[in-house]
């Protein structure tokens, strides 16, 4: 056997083995138990995703007179408390941009109002009396 | 290197099957430490099929002829660049090559995969992985790169002439990974169905690994193309060919894959819809490579006689048949949470593209097959040619542009009339006045004319959207325009790099409509200095040189191109002949511009010094080549990541109770 044949046998032995050393390390250190399916873990983007989802249904909802003003501010209200949390513990574990929290705050208060328009083109929660959409560039319509 | 490279390739084959088996047991045995183990088997694959690639560049490069496939493919000669498209120039390479791209791609996936597919995730694992066995196991059984010779040749064989092109350092490898890169989509969707997660959340990685997919089978199918024209010698890019069709139908069906999955994305709707169509996508891959390794019809592309095709039939029928189980089992779970409101609608334009580019899937798949089929029921082999396929693709491409002008433009749920005329108003006078002005110019092919008015259609659609939106930003925000154009675009990354792949499917029509109808050829035989005339074009040949190299003989043919009794240009032309494969290969000479392109090519060298060359004028098929960076541009930044701030979902008239906590789905 040459030199060179030696070397790669030796390479592939320790590729082999290294190989078996990561895949045996799972069953030696501890692991969580495996999610359970019904509850997904959620990171706080996806969360506020969810609400915002939540929000702009609702909001259309509302416009499409589909939903009294009374339902609208209670259903409003209770998505604005669940977002509020949610960004609230985003900033406390020191997990968010303050000033995107603040932008989303903002929109929420205003959106309590009921000010908070749709945009017609990508359906995002912008301010009312913002021209454009800030997600996509539409050109934001008068509410009527 | 071919005991290295042998072993790292059993180390990978027991790696993949037991991350297979591991991932599925850990999962329905609820222990999280197999399934942990077989996600790292899996990135391990992937250290080991490096090691195995490593091996084989390093036995290239060395010239270490005592491995069979080194000696197959390459010579003393052969320069060192040539490595790299040497390693993938035959089926044993291939295979390799395809293996370890599966193993990358399949690394990245899973690491990068959404928080709330984990769940799904160790059967996604298992169908990679799946996969990825296949080919270890036919490649250490069947066609293994480092078996050796008895003996070491003094000299290799030799890399096919062919293959020493630019565009082969591109074309093959895009155009397997895109192949290959389909099973990932794929995975997600079965790891979706089979852990009963048959809501929307494999809907991201899905639609990200789709699009790498697309862009890769995209882009090696215009180098093909490109390949096709520079080297083969007869003019044109797309012949049809069996093989070309095997990598065009899987590219169709991932195109429809891709627009059908934002849907699902922005609506929840046509859930069932995309896991047919990405089962569709990874058959017709797996028919492409099927195709590739032995399939029944002779091409240019396979890798000639091979035993591997039974096999590859084999993996394709259950490829096919095992999915479609699957997705029966979970039929009764896969509901839409949205129905269709109006067949005026982006929903439903994206439907009517899906059929359009699954038509023509089927008619391209028709053509393919129908040899095969005329030969088993009449004992006759009936070819389908070119006719077929422009009679038939033609109109319905056409259709599918536009579809891909007005799609974007209308909006989700249903359109209104006033919406309607206010955003295809403007594109479509756009392309009416294209299509007046071309007649006017004297410009009377039906067809054509068609192509030209519904590319400005689109084109106008694109930049009236983009006006628009930089407009709105401007005043708004007070951007100047250049600022407020390139914040817009990333603002909205899928959609606007959306646009530009559309704006180069646009170029795309240009070089083939262009090429189709209005191309001239003439074929003369010239001594030096005779002279032929083409279009307006006037060609003087000066004369051949021939230079014998280690492999082959060089003639190179210099051409003066004149217009107007004016030089333009001198150009020059090779045709190298090689003995050892007795055969000839050509570099045309082309004269690019976004007008026409003169393209010059020696088909025959005769002894008294004349040369018989082809020769033609193509209009506007410079587009058709810039259009393929102009893709990747668009895709990029489609696919570049963005930090989900205000989401932009598509409201439904759904009911919430109050304080009901929403979901996604």
């Amino acid at each position: 056997m040459d030199a060179e044949t030696v070397i790669s046998i030796f390479v592939g032995a320790v590729l082999a083995a290294f190989s078996f050393a990561v895949v045996a390390y799972a069953f030696v250190r501890g692991r969580q138990p495996l999610p359970v399916a019904d509850s997904p873990p959620e990171t706080d983007d996806q969360a506020l995703a969810d609400i915002f989802d939540s929000i702009t249904t609702l909001d259309l909802e509302y416009q499409l007179g589909r939903m009294p003003e009374e339902d609208f501010q209670a259903q409003f209200q209770a998505y604005r408390v669940q977002a509020a949390t949610v960004l609230r513990d985003q900033l406390e574990a020191g997990r968010g941009d303050p000033a995107w929290v603040l932008e989303q705050e903002i929109l929420l208060a205003r959106g309590v109002a009921g000010n908070a328009a749709v945009c017609p083109d990508c359906s995002a929660a912008v301010l009312e009396g913002t021209a454009a959409c800030p997600n996509c560039g539409a050109e934001m319509a008068p509410r009527s | 290197m071919a005991e290295l490279g042998a072993i790292s390739l059993w180390i990978a084959l027991a790696l993949a099957a037991y991350s297979t088996i591991g991932s599925v047991a850990g999962k329905l045995r609820l222990s999280p430490a197999l399934v942990d183990s077989s996600q790292t088997a899996m990135y391990a694959v992937g250290l080991a099929l490096l090691t195995a690639t490593l091996s084989l560049v390093v036995a290239f490069i060395s010239r270490d002829f005592e491995i069979a496939y080194v000696a197959a493919h390459s010579d003393l000669a052969m320069p060192s660049r040539f490595t790299w498209v040497a390693f993938y120039a035959g089926n044993e390479g291939s295979l390799l090559y395809i293996a370890t791209i599966l193993a990358i791609m399949s690394a990245i996936a899973v690491w990068r995969a959404p928080e709330k597919f984990k769940d799904a995730l160790p059967y996604t694992t298992a169908v990679l992985m799946l996969t990825l066995t296949f080919f270890l196991a036919v490649m250490a059984v069947m066609a293994n790169p480092f078996d050796k010779l008895p003996f070491v040749p003094l000299d290799g064989e030799g890399i096919n002439p062919l293959l020493t092109h630019f565009g082969m350092f591109f074309h093959p490898p895009a155009l397997m990974a895109g192949l290959i890169g389909i099973t990932v989509p794929f995975a997600f969707a079965i790891g979706s169905l089979l852990a009963g997660k048959t809501g929307d959340e494999w809907v991201d990685a899905g639609r990200v690994w789709g699009m790498v997919s697309w862009v890769l089978l995209a882009g090696g199918l215009l180098l093909g193309s490109w390949w096709a024209y520079t080297i083969l010698g007869w003019g044109g890019f797309w012949f049809w060919d069996p093989v070309e069709n095997a990598a065009f139908m899987p590219w169709l069906g991932i195109t429809a894959f891709i627009h059908s999955i934002m849907v699902q994305k922005r609506r929840g709707m046509f859930r069932m819809w995309n896991i047919v169509l990405i089962n569709v996508a990874f058959g017709l891959a797996l028919y492409g490579m099927f195709m590739n390794r032995g399939g029944s019809v002779p091409s240019v592309h396979s890798f000639g006689a091979s035993q591997l095709g039974w096999v590859f039939l084999m993996f394709l029928a259950i490829g096919v048949v095992v999915p479609f189980a699957i997705f029966i089992w979970r039929y009764p779970l896969l509901k839409s949470v949205q129905n269709l409101d109006s067949m005026l609608s982006r929903e439903a334009a994206f439907l009517v593209n899906n059929m359009l580019l699954l038509a023509i899937a089927f008619v391209t798949l028709w053509g393919t097959v129908y040899p095969l089929i005329s030969r088993l029921t009449n004992d006759e082999e009936i070819t389908v040619a070119r006719p077929f396929y422009d009679q038939v693709n033609g109109p319905l491409m056409l259709g599918l542009i536009f579809l891909m002008g007005i799609g974007p433009l209308i909006p989700w749920r249903k359109a209104g009339m006033a919406t309607l005329r206010r955003t295809l108003l403007p594109p479509a006078v756009a392309g009416l006045a294209t299509v007046a002005v071309l007649a006017i110019l004297g410009l009377h092919k039906e067809y054509a004319l068609l192509a030209f008015g519904l590319a400005s259609f689109v084109t106008g659609g694109i930049l009236m959207e983009w006006y628009r939106g930089t407009r709105s930003r401007h005043r708004s925000s007070g951007e100047n325009y250049a600022t407020a154009f390139l914040r817009l675009i990333a603002a909205n990354r899928p959609r606007y790099g959306g646009y530009i792949v559309h704006l180069s499917v646009v170029m795309v029509t240009l070089g083939i409509v262009g090429t189709s109808f209005f191309s001239t050829q003439r074929d003369v035989v010239l001594s030096p200095g005779e002279s032929a005339v083409v279009e307006d074009y006037e060609l003087v040949f000066l004369g051949t040189l021939a230079t014998p190299k280690s492999n082959r003989t060089e003639f190179e043919s210099t051409v003066q191109v004149f217009r107007d009794g004016d030089l333009l240009d001198t150009i020059r032309t090779k045709r190298a002949f090689y003995p050892s494969f007795n055969m000839a290969s050509t570099n045309a000479a082309i004269r690019s511009t976004p007008i026409e392109d003169l393209y010059i090519v020696p088909s025959e060298n005769l002894p008294d010094g004349s040369v018989g060359f082809r020769i033609l004028v193509n209009p506007l098929i410079w587009w058709m080549w810039v259009a393929g960076p102009v893709m990747v541009l668009g895709t990029v930044i489609a696919l570049w990541p963005q930090k989900i701030r205000a989401p932009a979902p598509v409201p439904s008239p759904r009911r919430f109770a109050a304080g009901h906590r929403p979901s996604a789905a």
